[in-house]
């Protein structure tokens, strides 16, 4: 019984210092994504809903009057959003992805200052009594963890366990984006997983496919050595 | 290092179809990237369309009179038709927007807004009313599915009640699908990597690879990973000759005699589990955890390795054994209690005959499983030994144990002396190997390799032969007088034995023959003679006889050949040593340790 099998462990051996140690990191990457659950990542159970019920059905009656003095508006919304301080009905207006809130009644636009937003964000806030940390207007150099596209926006930061970050809209004040420290370990993970370090989203960078394919042979000689140390060895005990 | 090798190995078993899953569908998204996997390649938003005061006009809040909790209402333009939604307590209602009426999707209006969102380049060749699909997971209702005749078989689904287009798939799409089936471990098409399944093969994993990498770090720790150019020249000594080996010094011994052609038996491939590639080198070579494991003491005394566990440049001379050893299954013919502690068994060789030199053993693999204390054919006068000896049961694991064969080669069997351990004060239990032989009924089979050992004879027509053995160690002595008597031209032999009482005195009528017939001289010596012995000959310890004995005798003409308790063993050689006897001219089997 002899099996030329020592080449099969010596590129075993060799392979596992490069691809080894990112198939540790592919598991160990692998392993955070598939046990925290995704709904937990997203934060879902960090916000509800924060509007109210409409109060006045017929405001929808004064749409055709607000379509006059915006023409442009594409989408129309009918809402009760907490302004000022109370709950109002408001209708909101989207064109070309920028939106306003509107006074039904003076078809005025509304601007929502620090403390709607710091009222709002409360109101959304679902994981008990809110600590704001700091409210940030942002409008250019978007964080990581936020989209570019969603500029300007304010960031509202809250003093609890996962360092939840509620993104608002600052016209209308509506959420746009949740983060907190999980969702944050998600992301790192992510890139490590398809090794873009830079912008975490490119899945096609050489290096990437250079170590699959290695992995290809890493997994060969593994199942060779398994096949032989499994099946043809001698079990022996100590 | 074996525990960790254990489970790299089993978790690897387990994972590994998944393994070359995970990484061909990785592959698979490397390369496709993600434009390539939504099945958007034909799809296009919708037109921007404002609203006009016109539409507006009839729209009441009249129409959703009776639904509860309202908290949105929506109001747009699709495909120039005003349309209305309501959000409210119990989901979304979707109105027309030109009488108020609940919104129903019409198939040529669906087809409309099927061909808004296709920027492609081919026609709907086929509409199939559905109401589930395979395709969207999650989705139900009424809605439907428009075929496009274009190179990529692109369909839309559009469902009804909303008047949404659903999703565009495609074939690319289908591909990705199985793929992120693949990745997922979910087959119900949910791309849930949260399910039970993939939690599960995560976790083996996250062993499997942190096993790996503690191996890996304990190869680069041990110098294993080692790398050189440098090359170091090696001898082996193969059926004699001998063989100049020359290779860098990072392979191991056992590559450098594969790469040389030289037979060395491997079961692992250099793993260290098999303990197959046995050599021998300096007796003082650095014994591996691998080696330890794997090879009986008294191999690891005589200089054997694994090769597979030392380096090139580790040593300079080795022998590469001409074993013939191999496995047998060895059936038990017939056992017998020769004295109160020891057993006399007769193997019979299944598949084909072995051959060995007198002086070699055997290493039987004892199973695990459960072992008694007590055999149940004690014979009634040997019984008093046994009294103190409580019949107890006790669970062991697998081990191998060597015994040497007690008689010359040449018969059709294999015969073992196996001396019963009893349950030492401070052990887990009674001696597993020697109770499980002892227990061994005929008919029954036991797995065993050999020969091994090269406790044999030295040649020289001049030499005299001087034998010294005590209690178990009778066994290769005994095969080594037979062999010799067996010679044509047999040279003179003198035998001391040592046992504490008559009893235990082995074969001593077998041997007070051979001195009868002038075949040899046979001094048995009591340590701790009975008065039931009624010894009349030598009392004492064997080595203080045969050391007397020596005083007259001239050193220099005899070979010495010695076997026993670890005890005896230590004090006979002290005492050949005072007696100036070299060392070359001793051999001794150590089975004690």
């Amino acid at each position: 019984m002899q099996y030329q099998s020592s080449s099969f462990r010596t590129w075993h051996r060799w392979l596992s210092l490069i691809v080894g140690v990112q198939m540790v990191i592919w598991a160990v990457s692998g392993a955070y994504m598939v046990l925290v659950q995704l709904p937990f990542i997203h934060g879902v159970h960090l916000t509800q809903e924060a509007d109210g019920e409409i109060q006045d059905n017929s405001l929808i009656e004064r749409f055709p009057d607000i379509v006059q003095q915006y023409p442009e508006a594409e989408h129309m919304y009918l809402v009760n959003r907490l302004v000022q301080g109370e709950f109002r009905d408001l209708v909101q207006l989207e064109t070309d992805g920028t939106s306003v809130l509107v006074d039904p009644h003076t078809r005025s636009q509304i601007k929502l200052g620090r403390d709607d937003i710091y009222q709002l964000a409360s109101a959304y806030y679902a994981k008990g009594d809110a600590h704001i940390r700091d409210l940030r207007y942002l409008d250019r150099d978007a964080p990581r963890e936020l989209n570019e596209r969603f500029l300007p926006i304010w960031q509202v930061n809250f003093d609890d366990v996962g360092n939840t970050s509620l993104y608002l809209h600052p016209q209308t004040g509506e959420m746009m984006v949740r983060r907190h420290d999980f969702w944050r370990g998600f992301d790192i993970m992510w890139m490590l997983h398809i090794m873009d370090y830079q912008d975490r989203v490119n899945i096609t960078t050489w290096w990437l496919r250079a170590f699959i394919f290695a992995t290809f042979a890493f997994v060969f000689t593994g199942t060779i050595l398994l096949v032989q140390t499994i099946w043809l060895s001698r079990r022996q005990p100590g | 290092m074996r525990f960790l090798q254990g489970i790299h190995r089993w978790t690897g078993l387990i994972l590994l179809i998944q393994l070359l899953l995970w990484t061909i569908s990785g592959l698979y998204f490397a390369l496709v990237d993600h434009h390539g996997m939504a099945g958007q390649q034909y799809a296009r938003s919708p037109q921007p369309e404002t609203l006009s005061p016109a539409q507006l006009t009839e729209v009441s809040a009249s129409w959703w009179g009776d639904l509860d909790g309202v908290t949105k209402v929506h109001a747009y333009a699709q495909a120039g038709v005003p349309r209305v939604d309501v959000h409210h307590a119990g989901g979304v209602q979707y109105l027309d927007g030109r009488d108020g009426s609940v919104w129903r999707t019409s198939r040529d209006f669906a087809q409309q807004l099927a061909q808004i969102s296709y920027a492609g380049p081919g026609n709907v060749k086929q509409t199939t009313p559905i109401t589930h699909s395979r395709e969207l997971h999650g989705w139900s209702g009424e809605g439907f599915r428009f075929d496009f005749d274009d190179d990529l078989n692109t369909r839309v689904y559009v469902d009804a009640a909303s008047g949404a287009v659903v999703a565009h798939r495609n074939t690319p799409w289908v591909m990705a699908d199985w793929m992120f089936r693949l990745h997922f471990i979910d087959y119900t098409g949910g791309r849930n990597f949260n399910n039970l399944v993939i939690t599960l093969a995560a976790l083996i994993t996250l062993w499997f690879a942190l096993s790996g990498l503690m191996l890996l770090i304990k190869l680069i720790s041990t110098g294993d990973m080692r790398f050189s150019f440098r090359k170091y020249s090696v001898t082996a000594i193969v059926a004699g000759q001998p063989k100049q080996l020359v290779e860098p010094a990072h392979k191991t011994l056992l590559q450098a005699l594969q790469s040389n052609n030289i037979v060395t038996a491997s079961g692992c491939g250099g793993g260290g589990t098999c303990g197959l590639c046995q050599v021998k080198m300096a007796d003082d070579t650095p014994i591996s955890h691998a080696d330890r494991a794997l090879l009986p003491s008294r191999q690891l005394q005589e200089g054997y390795r694994l090769a597979c566990q030392h380096k090139v440049n580790d040593v300079h001379r080795i022998e590469v054994p001409q074993t013939d050893a191999r496995h047998v299954n060895l059936q038990l013919k017939s056992t017998k209690f020769i004295t109160p502690m020891l057993r006399e068994l007769c193997f019979e060789v299944l598949d084909r005959k072995l051959d060995y030199a007198a002086g070699q053993y055997m290493l039987f693999t004892i199973p695990a499983g459960a072992g008694r204390s007590r055999p149940e054919d004690i014979p009634e006068h040997f019984l008093s030994q046994w009294q103190h000896i409580e019949n107890t049961e006790y669970m062991h694991s697998a081990v191998q144990r060597s015994y040497s064969m007690a008689t010359a080669a040449g018969g059709k069997e294999l015969v073992f002396t196996v001396r019963y351990q009893p349950q030492a004060t401070d052990a887990p239990s009674p001696g597993i190997g020697s109770s499980f032989l002892c227990n061994l009924k005929p008919g029954e089979i036991i797995a065993a390799e050999g020969p091994f050992g090269d406790f044999q004879r030295q040649p020289g027509a001049q030499r005299k032969l001087c034998f010294i053995g005590g209690g178990a160690g009778m066994a290769p002595l005994r095969a080594l007088m037979q062999e010799e008597l067996n010679d044509t031209a047999s040279r003179p032999i003198i035998f001391f034995y040592g046992a504490r009482n008559r009893h235990e005195l082995l074969y001593y009528d077998e041997f007070m023959q051979h001195q009868q017939r002038g075949e040899l001289t046979f001094i048995p010596v009591l340590s701790k003679p009975e008065k039931a012995c009624l010894w009349q000959q030598d009392v004492g310890f064997v080595h203080e006889i045969a050391g007397k004995w020596l005083q007259s005798q001239s050193v220099d003409a005899y070979d010495f050949y010695l076997c026993g308790p670890p005890s005896m063993l230590s004090a006979t050689l002290t005492m050949l040593k005072e007696h100036g006897v070299d060392e070359t001219r001793i051999r001794y089997d150590d089975f004690g340790s």
